[in-house]
């Protein structure tokens, strides 16, 4: 059950968008999600749609990868859509005992269910694109500038790069516990929602203890390593804004604006 | 920073990580049973686990789905403030009840505001896990902690 794990959903490639520095992509989905909610009218969405499909298309990912990411959501989509169709008050034009199906309820069902799909397919492509590494990379230059308020950048990132090396790790000693716990008749699987959760104890006791002592012995690794944080750390890729990222920010600045003039005079 | 800080934080936010891997199916949405956020206790015991659990719940949501940009920022920074609430109140029953509330009400105005559910329905359900989560997780695993720690 454990053996093929993938950490996060990164596809390699080299389309435009994979080439794009992670600094580029991160703020440009912070744009996007602005721009989704500045918007509130048709011609918005339509410009919003369009570019979900241009960017997703560019970035040469196969669809069924796309749409995959949208699995968790499945339900909750589902639940926004119908939710809003029966719960909001106005004109009716569909009844069937208590359920009350409005105009306004429609549209707002659509609208919400659009916009949240949007949402996620878009910035899924952040993940999906750019591998987990680059990723910290690029949140740590973009946290940079806050060290003088006291942001710990290279802290924040050498973390979690520490966790993305143990995942694996723990999660092979996570199988190891576990069998162990069968073994002497520990309940994973049975019970109702309260049982199985107090079934999990046996199971995170003796793995807290074990990946403190990993601690323990990863911290004395790096100091007999004479690590000491980043000052004067150097890298071996750097990452390097390019006139693309340059291009592409500029683009995702004109659909805020866009966003924003279709909210007051369209 | 020491660097027993830094690598202590990494594999929590790691542990975090993986026992919500482990649950992935009843992890996300409205209606979720993390069973990581058991951890969310930690606090009391690790001061460690404030920034460790950030993280975790920072690349959880990033890598493993959910609702993208801004359930990575907000969820992780309601987890930030409530694991500091409870480890600035541990001696008190408030460190318990603090990753339950906040999560309550942050989590539940976000789902409401970009998936449209209903607030207090949505406030009820988190609640309703979060609850069961530490209570049945997070109280037994201090617990136990605690007593592997005065050994």
């Amino acid at each position: 059950m454990l053996k093929d794990i993938t950490i996060g959903q990164y596809i390699p490639g080299d389309s435009l968008i994979h080439l794009l520095d992670p600094r580029t992509k991160i703020l440009g989905a912070m744009a996007f999600i602005l721009a989704l909610f500045i918007a509130s009218g048709p011609e918005g969405y339509l410009i919003l749609t369009l570019f979900s499909i241009i960017i997703i298309i560019l970035s040469r990912i196969p669809t069924s990868f796309v749409l995959r990411g949208l699995k968790p959501l499945y339900y909750i989509l589902a639940f926004t859509v119908l939710l809003n169709f029966f719960l909001t008050p106005g004109v009716e034009i569909w009844r069937w005992k208590f359920l009350r199906l409005t105009e306004e309820g429609l549209r707002q069902g659509l609208f919400m269910g659009w916009r949240l799909l949007l949402l996620v397919l878009t910035t899924s492509l952040l993940t999906l694109t750019s591998s987990p590494i680059a990723l910290t990379d690029g949140i740590e230059r973009l946290l940079n500038p806050f060290k003088t308020i006291g942001v710990p950048a290279h802290e924040l990132a050498m973390m979690m790069t520490i966790a993305l090396r143990f995942i694996p790790t723990l999660l092979e000693e996570t199988d190891k516990i576990m069998k162990a716990q069968m073994a002497r008749g520990a309940e994973f699987e049975s019970g109702n929602i309260v049982q199985r959760a107090k079934g999990m104890v046996p199971l995170l006791v003796p793995l807290f203890i074990s990946a403190f002592r990993r601690a323990d012995e990863l911290a004395m690794a790096m100091e007999a390593r004479c690590y000491r944080g980043g000052e004067g750390r150097t890298r071996m890729k750097q990452l390097e804004m390019k006139k693309r990222d340059y291009y592409a920010l500029t683009l995702m600045g004109l659909l805020v604006i866009f966003a924003i003039y279709e909210r007051l005079c369209l | 920073m020491k660097a027993i800080t830094i690598a202590r934080i990494g594999i929590i936010a790691a542990l975090y990580f993986i026992i919500t891997y482990f649950l992935l199916p009843i992890s996300f949405g409205a209606i979720q049973l993390r069973v990581a956020e058991g951890l969310t206790v930690l606090p009391i015991l690790y001061p460690e686990s404030i920034a460790g659990l950030f993280i975790g719940v920072l690349l959880c949501n990033a890598l493993l789905g959910g609702l993208g940009l801004v359930d990575v920022v907000v969820g992780s920074l309601t987890t930030l403030v409530a694991a500091y609430i409870s480890y600035r109140f541990r001696h008190s029953y408030i460190a318990y009840l603090s990753p339950i509330i906040l999560n309550a009400f942050i989590i539940s105005l976000y789902l409401h505001l970009l998936a449209g559910l209903p607030y207090w329905l949505t406030v009820l359900s988190i609640g309703t896990s979060q609850a069961i989560v530490v209570f049945a997780i997070g109280y037994p695993l201090i617990w136990y902690l605690r007593r592997y720690r005065e050994r």
